[in-house]
């Protein structure tokens, strides 16, 4: 009982020193892109100088992962007060180009945070942006995804639903005001962190 | 740190935790550069074993190093030499036969106030293995290991004589950064981003013959390198570095030489927490 | 007279098959809320095994959609998520099916994406030909992180 409270203390403790330290910026990752996106019209990252930028790889088709990550997102920017919220960007990158329109994206964004944006491209400009942030992807073979095809009629939608699975990175990328790459949160990074470390990066 | 345990149990930990809280906050450093080995110390006193290796029949001795103490100072005045303490492994295939008995040793190597040679080596502990074990050569290690921390110092500290002596002549050059394009811009490359501080932690150095040929070497390492730039922050980048090495009368150089950006580690593990 | 009860008993017995093992004890479940324009959505919930033998989950089913048993594992720096046949609840051990890690995964809905406060019946079948049934909830945000965290 008492160790317990001892290191719940000291992990306390070191967290605030953590804290304190800062986000470094971090060098040989990032950089400037234009991208298609949601909005239906090409996006840069220099469009958000003066705001924290929080950046993640994935596809709409994914069960786990993404929708973890966004609902984590959601919540961050729920919880921020006003003037912080409106000085963050939450961007999604989709590596799911034949699945992932940008009216599908925006569509189902707007689920989660109205203010998010999907950006999605042609293959090669995804995979030029993956590689300037050294995130990995792979798509896994389809023939894995499901053995049994439906074709269902939905309102709006093609009548196949068949997907990909894909493997890809799970960081958030976090970008300072001046869009430099200063660190990653991740789907299991307590708010208290999140909401420090952006507001340290929205002084500078 | 024992003190204060043992202070604990009689007083109850309520009472200890701040004092262990202020202990851990002043062990607890934001960059440990204390940590890091003095590169050039390290550089020389490899350099000097690879030599003490390479003496007589080929590869007829082996040192390997354990563990490289702390310099000291050594005498007095402004000319003071640097003594340190260092721990190895030796084998000598001059006695017995295969399988060789190794032995522990203990050294104190005095070492030129400049960092630049070993003037002198006492051997203050000597023990036979009382296991046999096959034999290891390490010249081209020792070799190897001391042209690594020599060209770290060098970019630490933005010497380029020093780097301009580790690469041969015909040696490509490939830097992270593309403004860099040939091996004698990278010092002042270096220097123009005018760090306030910077060093880089060596790790996950791999050493492998390569297939060209005798003595060349296929070498492969990581940096973090850290760095304060004159607004007071912290920057940070990972460097995987790829080197061709051959090594010639005793010391090895640089033949090929690349550098890729890699994600810079930010907090190991912090992916896991759930 | 005792040989016909010992018959019948035998019969009785007989058509029962294997004798009923103690069934799972389901907590917390939850389906996050999605879009409506989603393609797949997650299903969560802890399984505990009271009984002294181990028992393994092989499917679940819904009248609303196709579901899968899916893991999501770590390669290297990367997250994927991939199907698997069967999931074992070891005796007196609890399996958890949350973020991160097993979930079930549906997809080819019948009426649609579920929505927000609908609830979802869903079948749980066992490797011992037993199922069970459990009701699960769509929610979103704040409750949907409550149950996140009363999973861990």
């Amino acid at each position: 009982m008492i160790v317990k409270s001892i290191v719940a203390l000291i992990a306390g403790l070191l967290l605030s020193i953590n804290l304190m330290a800062g986000m470094p910026i971090l060098k040989g990752i990032g950089g400037d892109f234009s991208l298609n996106s949601s909005l239906g019209k090409q996006v840069n990252l220099t469009d958000f100088r003066g705001q924290v930028v929080l950046m993640f790889f994935g596809y709409t088709n994914c069960a786990d992962i993404c929708p973890t990550t966004m609902a984590h997102m959601s919540q961050l920017m729920d919880r921020l007060e006003p003037e912080y919220r409106s000085r963050v960007q939450v961007l999604f990158v989709s590596i799911d180009g034949d699945n992932d329109t940008p009216s599908h994206l925006n569509k189902y964004l707007a689920y989660f945070d109205p203010s998010f944006i999907g950006l999605v491209d042609t293959r090669d400009k995804i995979d030029a942006v993956a590689a300037q942030y050294h995130a990995e992807y792979a798509k896994l073979a389809q023939t894995k995804v499901t053995t049994i095809y439906k074709k269902l009629t939905l309102a709006g939608e093609s009548t196949e639903q068949e997907g990909y699975l894909f493997s890809h990175t799970a960081k958030i990328y976090v970008m300072g005001a001046q869009g430099r790459v200063r660190g990653y949160f991740y789907m299991g990074t307590p708010h208290a962190e999140m909401q420090s470390q952006i507001k340290q990066l929205l002084k500078e | 740190m024992y003190v204060l345990l043992r202070l604990g149990r009689q007083l109850g930990w309520l009472l200890v935790m701040p004092l262990l809280m202020l202990l851990i906050i002043g062990l607890t450093p934001k960059v440990q550069a204390s940590d890091l080995p003095q590169y050039d110390l390290h550089s020389v006193i490899y350099q000097w074993y690879g030599a003490l290796d390479a003496k007589g029949p080929a590869q007829s001795s082996s040192h390997h190093l354990l563990n490289i103490g702390q310099p000291r100072k050594a005498g007095s005045g402004e000319q003071a030499q640097v003594e340190v303490d260092v721990q190895l492994e030796s084998q000598d295939k001059r006695i017995g036969e295969n399988p060789y008995p190794g032995s522990y040793e203990e050294h104190v190597l005095r070492i030129s106030s400049d960092l630049k040679q070993v003037l002198a080596s006492q051997t203050t502990f000597y023990s036979i293995d009382d296991f046999d074990s096959k034999y290891r050569p390490s010249r081209a290690i020792n070799l190897i290991k001391s042209l690594v921390y020599a060209w770290t110092h060098g970019l630490d500290s933005y010497d380029s004589e020093t780097l301009e002596q580790l690469l041969l002549p015909s040696s490509k050059f490939i830097a992270a950064e593309a403004e860099v394009q040939q091996a004698a811009e990278y010092a002042p490359y270096l220097l123009s981003l005018n760090y306030l501080k910077n060093h880089r932690s060596l790790s996950k150095l791999v050493i492998e013959a390569a297939n060209e040929g005798l003595d060349n070497y296929h070498v492969t390492f990581e940096y973090q390198w850290w760095a304060v730039n004159q607004q007071g922050n912290t920057e940070l980048a990972q460097i995987a570095v790829e080197i061709q090495v051959q090594i010639i009368a005793g010391e090895a150089l640089i033949r090929f030489y690349k550098e890729v950006y890699l994600a810079p580690i930010t907090d190991a593990g912090a992916e896991v927490r759930c | 007279m005792k040989f016909k009860l010992l018959v019948i008993s035998a019969l009785v017995s007989g058509l029962a098959g294997v004798v009923q093992a103690a069934p799972l004890t389901i907590s917390a479940p939850w389906i996050r809320a999605m879009p409506p324009n989603s393609r797949v959505i997650p299903i969560f919930f802890n399984l505990h095994n009271p009984s002294p033998e181990d028992r393994v989950l092989t499917a679940i089913h819904s009248d609303l959609g196709e579901v899968e048993i899916h893991e999501t594992v770590t390669v290297g720096d990367m997250k994927k998520m991939q199907p698997i046949n069967a999931l074992t609840i070891a005796a007196g051990k609890m399996a958890a099916l949350k973020p991160g890690g097993y979930h079930g995964m549906m997809s080819h809905f019948t009426l649609g994406v579920p929505a927000e406060g609908e609830f979802v019946l869903l079948t749980l079948r066992y490797a011992n030909g037993e199922s069970q049934e459990v009701n699960v909830e769509v929610v979103r945000r704040e409750k949907a992180s409550m149950l996140m965290t009363n999973s861990n």
